[in-house]
Order: structure tokens, then C-alpha cells, then sequence
């Protein structure tokens, strides 16, 4: 009976600040483009700050966005990385970060750009993660975990492009690149 | 050593050409008045009146008939009969002779209007036998076609036939049509579908010969004929090319007009009829009578059991879809137009004028007739900026083909023109949609506003129409739509953003808009809400979404698959008894299930990837609710 007790209470007192971990795609931006047939995908920094979060589910759809409906992409295929191949579990402010890597299904997900995509085509919409909340790491055998909350959503704005960027944005990205390049330059 | 001569009559049909001896191809009205039609003037001057009847009659100079215009009555002013358009080049030399035949005492005459030395009138001879009246005359250099008439005045009765004619020099002008043949025709409830697909009509009643190539140029793809001083049919052997070959050869499709022959209710012709005038390759549909039901004009006016008995005999010879143009349709009770529905494939009614709802009245009482059939409408020149909104009030009417009246008034008022112009050209881009999946339930228009919707190739399309002259500002509900959906406004290159549940425009006076929103019609999708209850009957909330515009139905959770990942090895099993129906789900909503699962051995550490099947509409909407990392 205590322990119902301070299950109900330990539930009360965590409940209202369970559903507010910040979710970034990184390295930014979530605009991604490739050329058709090529394969692009975006990795992420999720930071949680009460009780335990797990990814369950990843995907991309298009906007406009209204879970859990979702609009598969026009111009090429998503596959979840987040979940499928990696199990993220994150405790109260605790944070994962993930670059995104084909070989090694790093990331949020891929996304392969359709061979017959028509060129400077875009994919407007957002990246959809779904994961539960537990009152302790589920994956510790004598954690006593205790699901709090079943297939919330985390979402980041992202788009994607057959094509190559436009003028304006290929100088920015340029210019991040070659900043980057110098920064790495001189801290040898 | 012999001398070997062979005509050239005989080369011809050694080689099997017949060669064409007549200009006219109904010379001698066997084929009743194909070619021809009839004017009747009164001395009261009411329109249709007069006691003048046209008539086959058995009493023929060759053949089985020849063609009676008679006055039994106190009214006899004029009769006449008078032939189609027949395409010509300038400065052409012709010869026509007729036989005739009329009692001592009644005048006749023939009458050709318009040549290069003014109008032709020349009386007959009546003598009480048959008389042979031959005219030469010369088209004016600028002519591109020509007509004659025969007459009669006063009382008794003139007979014509065997007309001949001919190029003045002799030459002898070639036979027969350049594209004889028989399109694929059919008709559905929907439409008419022609060389296998749904055909939008679109066109212009009476065109002449010289303005075929400007009426293709419209984008116009059918021409009506009427034989109101126009071409009915493919009536004349010229050494032009003829009017339904040019027509053709345009890529203009042709519906003859028959009504002058039906009017005669001689079904025992019309097999020779349909022979004749029924395979060309320009022929997609056969116009039985012109305003059969017009009881305001004497006439025009026919007995529905003649013109079921006509439509009957001309149905047993073409695989053409019969119709004919109900007058009263437009304003009047069903029972006067009902006698006649038997004897037709498809519907026409000329609902004119500005106000809307006369299409209505007419697209209502032809829907009430089973089965349903397509129906097309004659439309005239109403104010210009009527025209492109009136076009899209037929459609969302169900009307599938518009045939103005007529080419001369259009072509004669540069405005109304381009309006008929942009109808066409509008309707040829939404012909795939128009005969798509009716959706009018996705969305409920404001009080007011005409509306029907369409679904094809993965979008909702609207057409709505303001039929009032007042400002409207329309708010359209439509449970389907989400908050930020884009809604272009096709031909207007502007959209409008959705809020959840509907989208608002406005409409400035009388106008049109189509709104082409990109959405699945039929969706569903999923998501675990919670998890509750014990290890052996653990609940697994399932919230069932209607993601699509339309009513789902017998939505169902179909399967629940696990496949563990990590963790303590368990094997989950389903409790509930599948498939687990949820019922009907409107768009725009979603409804809880219940999913019993039984955990019995399984920990926290236990995880697996969980494949729930979702399913609707018969199986044929399905979607699944797939998850990893997923714990009891």
C-alpha cells in the first residue's frame, strides 16, 4: 500500500513537467539538400529535464502536420534511425547528441532522395519523434520504472531539396564551411 | 489495230469508285429532309404558324418520294424548304435543275440568294405533271458557300424532286466523305465517353464552313449542326473538302441535326438515313429533334409516339447516342417533357439567360428521369462576364457538355467570345477531374453558393459558383481540413490558408472559384494514448484518427505484432479478439479502442517493436501504428 502510495505521489509530483525536452536538429540547418538519388539525413541534440524519456518512433512528414497523421515526402524516402537502430533513453537533464551517419545509422533519420525527383524541388515539413516517459530508466532491471506517459511528440521544422542551393544560401553555407575550415586551422 | 477508249466514268468503277453525279447527296429526299429544313410563314406573322405542312409523299418523279410543301388551310402565306450551306470557292459556275410537279394554279418557285448577279427567283410551271426548272447561276467571288430554296405560296400543294446539281463546266466533283468510319461512342450515367474516355462537349452550334478553322481555334472540340441556314449533316459532294472532313481534320467532332427528318415521322427512312449519314468519322452523337416538346410553336411541335417511333428506327441503325433538345425542360413540368424520354441516350435543354436557376430546373427534371443520363446544355450569349461562372454552375449541376448559340453571335462580340474561350480552354484542363469521384460531402458550402467537389489525382477539387449578384464572403466546412492546409484557387494563382475544419474566401458578385486542395481523400493513422491495467490484461488505449477528407467506416484495429529487442525475453500475446471495430469515423475526428494484451512474464527491460494494423473502408484504407523501443 506504500508503495502504490508513492507511486501516486511520485506521479503527481513529476507529471506536470513531464513533456518539456527541447529536441534540435544539428549540425543546423534542417534544410537539407542533395541531388536525386543521393541520400541525406539529419542528426540531433535532445535535452530532457524531468524523468526518463525513450524514443520510440521517427518520421518526416509533410506539412501541414497533425498527429499522428502524416504525410509521407513526395521526393524521397525516410528511414528512422533515431529508434530503429539506437534505443535513446534520457534521464532528467540529460542530454544525447547524434550527427548524422549513414554507416553507422547515426541520427534522426535518412532521407534518399528519389532518382527521378524533379530538380529544385522541395519537401516542406517536419521531423516527428515519438517517445514515452518513465519515472526511471526502463532499461535497469531493478529500476521499478513506470510509464508516465505513452507516444508524446517532439517535432523540428525540416525541409528537403532536390537540387543544389540557391545562390544566396550556398554563399552562407559556404562561408560557414570555410569559417569552420580556419577555426579548425588555427587551434592546431 | 483497234483504238481502245476508256472513259474516264468507267475507269472510275473499274477501279470502284463510284463517282459522285450530283453535288447534293439527298437529291431526291429519300433520305427526307436530311440536308434540308423548312420555313413556314403565316399571315398572322406568329412564329410557327400557317397552315403549311412539309411532307414526304409517295407521289416521286424517281424513287419512293418526293417532298410536298402544302397549305390545307386559310393560312398560306409561304413554305419552303431550303438546303444546308454548301461549301463553295468564288466565281464557281453551277447548274440546278429540279423536277417539279403542282397543280395549274399554285406558285412555286426556286430561289438562290446571293450570287454574283443578285438573288435568283424563278417560278415554276405548273401543269399538273412534272416539270423539270433548271437555274444557272455564279457564286460571288468572295462566297465560300451558298443555299437555295424551294417554295410554295398559297393554297394546294408543289412536289419536288430529283434535283441535280452541278459544276457548269462538267467536271465532276468527287464522291463520298474523306473519313467515313464510326467512332467508339457510349453513354454512361456519367457522360458520354467517346473513343473510349469521358468526353466533355464543347462547342458551338451553326457554324459555317469558312469558320471552321477559327471555331478549332477557340479550343472548342464539337461543332452542333442546325440546319438553321447552316450544315446539318455531310450533305454535298464538292471539290472542297467537305464540311464534316474539314470539321474532322481539326480535330472537331460533329453531331448532325435530324430534326427537319424526324419531323416527317417516317421511321421506315430513317435505316437509310442512319446508312448515309451516320458513319463519318466526325459523327459522336445524332440530334433526333430540336424542341420536339414546343407547343408555342405549332411546328415544331411533334407527338411523342412519332418521335418514339422515329427514334426507335434510328436506334436500331447507328450505335450513335440519340438526343434531342427539350425546350421546356428549362421552365416547365416534367410531364411535358417525360413522352419523350424513351426514345433518347442523353438530355439538352437551352436554360438561357442570366438567371442561374433556370439550369437547375432543367438539370432536375432530366435527373429525374431513370435511369440517369448525361446531360448536355445549349447556352447563349448572355453578358460576358457571366459566361465563365454560368459554365461552372452547369458543371456542378452534372452537365458535360455546352454548346453555345450560336457561332455567328459569338464570333460577332469579341468579349463573349474570349469568355467561351476561357470556358473551354478551363474545362479541358479539369476534363480529367470532372469525370473523376464525385466528393461533394467533403465540404459544406455556405447558404447560397453552388458547389460540387471532385477527387483526383490525390486532391479535392471544389468548383463553387456565387450565382448572385451581391458580394458574398463564403465560409466553406470541411471536418477534413487541418490549421495551415494550403488551398490554391486554380485559374486566379492565389491560395488560401485553412483553418482546422474550414477555410473562408469571398466571392465579388456573380463568379466562380476552384479551390484544388492537396489531401489524401481516405486516411487513417494511429498512436498508443496509454497503457493501463494488469500484466495478463494489459490495456493499450488506441486512438483511431480519421486523417483523410472523407467518412471512414467500419474502422477496425486489425493485428498487434511484437518483436522484442531487448530486454528480459517474453513473448506477448494479443487478448483481444481481433478485429477490433470501431465503426464509422467522420473526417476531421478520431475515436479511442481498446487493445487487450496479455505481458505475463515480461519486465520493464523487456522491449520490442510493436506493428498494430489499422484498417477501414472495407480494407481498402490501411495504415499501422509502428513503434520501437515499445515496452508493456
Amino acid at each position: 500500500m506504500m508503495r502504490i502510495l508513492s507511486f501516486v505521489l511520485a506521479a503527481c509530483t513529476i507529471l506536470p513537467a513531464s513533456a518539456s525536452p527541447v529536441f534540435s536538429v544539428s549540425p543546423a540547418p534542417p534544410d537539407l539538400f542533395g541531388m536525386p538519388g543521393d541520400t541525406v539525413g539529419w542528426g540531433f541534440t535532445i535535452t530532457n529535464d524531468t524523468n526518463f524519456l525513450e524514443i520510440t518512433s521517427a518520421q518526416f512528414c509533410l506539412n501541414p502536420v497533425s498527429f499522428p497523421a502524416c504525410t509521407p515526402a513526395d521526393i524521397g524516402t525516410f528511414t528512422d534511425f533515431i529508434s530503429q537502430f539506437n534505443d535513446i533513453v534520457l534521464g532528467p537533464g540529460n542530454s544525447a547528441t547524434q550527427d548524422f551517419d549513414p554507416i553507422l545509422f547515426k541520427g534522426v533519420g535518412s532521407f534518399a532522395i528519389d532518382p527521378g525527383a524533379p530538380l529544385q524541388t522541395t519537401d516542406f515539413g517536419q521531423l516527428v519523434l515519438t517517445y514515452d516517459v518513465y519515472t526511471a530508466d526502463p532499461n535497469e532491471p531493478d529500476s521499478g520504472a513506470i510509464l508516465l506517459f505513452s507516444d508524446l511528440t517532439l517535432s523540428q521544422n525540416a525541409s528537403v531539396t532536390a537540387g543544389v542551393p540557391e545562390p544566396g544560401t550556398f554563399t552562407l553555407a559556404l562561408g560557414m564551411l570555410l569559417s569552420c575550415c580556419l577555426r579548425a586551422f588555427f587551434r592546431r | 489495230m483497234r483504238r481502245l477508249t476508256i472513259y474516264p466514268a468507267l475507269l472510275l468503277a473499274l477501279i470502284g469508285i463510284a463517282p459522285a453525279q450530283n453535288i447534293l447527296i439527298n437529291s431526291g429526299f429519300e433520305f427526307g429532309l436530311m440536308c434540308f429544313n423548312t420555313v413556314i410563314s403565316s399571315n398572322t406573322g406568329v412564329f410557327g404558324a400557317g397552315d403549311y405542312r412539309v411532307l414526304l409523299s409517295p407521289d416521286a418523279h424517281s424513287g419512293n418520294y418526293s417532298i410536298e410543301i402544302s397549305c390545307d388551310g386559310s393560312d398560306c402565306s409561304r413554305g419552303g424548304v431550303f438546303s444546308d450551306r454548301i461549301p463553295t470557292a468564288g466565281s464557281t459556275n453551277y447548274n440546278l435543275a429540279v423536277y417539279t410537279k403542282c397543280a395549274s394554279g399554285p406558285l412555286g418557285a426556286i430561289y438562290v440568294p446571293n450570287t454574283a448577279t443578285g438573288d435568283i427567283f424563278r417560278t415554276l410551271d405548273c401543269t399538273g405533271d412534272w416539270n423539270q426548272t433548271t437555274i444557272s447561276f455564279q457564286t460571288p467571288p468572295s462566297a465560300q458557300d451558298f443555299y437555295f430554296v424551294l417554295f410554295s405560296y398559297g393554297p394546294g400543294f408543289v412536289r419536288f424532286d430529283d434535283m441535280l446539281l452541278t459544276y457548269a463546266d462538267g467536271t465532276i466533283p468527287p464522291a463520298g466523305p474523306l473519313h467515313p468510319g464510326s467512332r467508339n461512342v457510349s453513354v454512361s450515367s456519367q457522360g458520354v465517353n467517346v473513343d473510349g474516355a469521358p468526353y466533355m462537349a464543347l462547342g458551338f452550334f451553326n457554324v459555317n464552313y469558312g469558320d471552321l478553322a477559327q471555331v478549332a481555334s477557340t479550343g472548342a472540340n464539337a461543332i452542333f449542326g442546325l440546319n438553321i441556314n447552316s450544315t446539318s449533316a455531310f450533305c454535298s459532294n464538292t471539290t472542297q473538302t467537305g464540311f464534316l472532313d474539314r470539321a474532322y481534320e481539326l480535330g472537331l467532332n460533329f453531331v448532325p441535326d435530324a430534326s427537319s427528318t424526324t419531323r416527317l415521322g417516317a421511321p421506315s427512312i430513317m435505316a437509310g438515313v442512319m446508312q448515309k449519314f451516320g458513319p463519318h468519322l466526325a459523327n459522336v452523337a445524332w440530334m433526333l429533334a430540336d424542341e420536339p416538346d414546343q407547343t408555342l410553336v405549332p411546328y415544331w411541335y411533334m407527338d411523342p409516339s412519332v418521335f418514339l417511333s422515329v427514334s426507335n428506327a434510328t436506334k436500331a441503325q447507328t450505335a450513335l447516342p440519340l438526343f434531342a433538345d427539350f425546350q421546356r425542360a428549362a421552365f416547365s413540368v416534367s410531364s411535358d417533357v417525360s413522352p419523350y424520354v424513351p426514345g433518347v441516350d442523353f438530355f439538352m435543354a437551352e436554360p438561357y439567360g442570366s438567371d442561374f436557376q433556370f439550369v437547375n430546373h432543367a438539370a432536375d427534371m432530366f435527373h429525374s428521369f431513370p435511369p440517369t443520363r448525361p446531360i448536355w446544355l445549349a447556352q447563349d450569349d448572355i453578358d460576358a462576364s457571366l459566361i465563365v461562372p454560368k459554365a461552372y454552375w452547369l458543371l456542378i449541376n452534372g452537365v458535360t457538355g455546352i454548346a453555345y448559340f450560336s457561332w455567328d453571335t459569338f464570333k460577332a462580340q469579341p468579349a463573349k467570345l474570349a469568355a467561351a474561350e476561357q470556358v473551354f480552354s478551363e474545362m479541358r484542363q479539369l476534363k480529367g477531374v470532372i469525370f473523376s469521384q464525385n466528393t461533394d460531402s467533403v465540404a459544406t458550402p455556405p447558404n447560397g453558393i453552388g458547389y460540387s467537389a471532385r477527387y483526383s489525382g490525390g486532391s479535392a477539387y471544389l468548383f463553387a459558383v456565387n450565382p448572385s449578384s451581391q458580394s458574398m464572403a463564403a465560409t466553406f466546412q470541411m471536418n477534413g481540413l487541418i490549421t495551415g492546409q494550403q488551398i490554391q484557387v486554380l485559374f486566379e494563382n492565389r491560395t488560401i490558408t485553412a483553418n482546422a475544419g474550414g477555410f473562408a474566401d469571398t466571392f465579388a458578385g456573380v463568379a466562380r472559384h476552384v479551390y484544388v486542395i492537396k489531401a489524401p481523400l481516405a486516411a487513417i493513422a494511429g498512436s498508443v494514448l496509454q497503457k493501463t491495467g494488469p500484466d495478463n490484461a494489459r490495456d493499450w488505449q488506441i486512438k483511431f484518427m480519421n486523417a483523410g477528407l472523407a467518412t471512414v467506416t467500419a474502422a477496425s484495429i486489425t493485428q498487434a505484432t511484437f518483436t522484442q529487442t531487448g530486454g528480459s525475453v517474453c513473448h506477448p500475446s494479443v487478448v483481444s479478439s481481433l478485429p477490433v471495430v470501431l465503426g464509422d469515423i467522420p473526417a476531421g475526428s478520431s475515436v479511442n479502442g481498446d487493445l487487450l494484451l496479455n505481458f505475463t512474464g515480461c519486465d520493464t527491460t523487456a522491449k520490442f517493436t510493436v506493428n498494430i494494423g489499422l484498417s477501414a473502408n472495407g480494407g481498402t484504407v490501411t495504415n499501422s501504428i509502428v513503434r520501437n523501443n515499445e515496452r508493456k
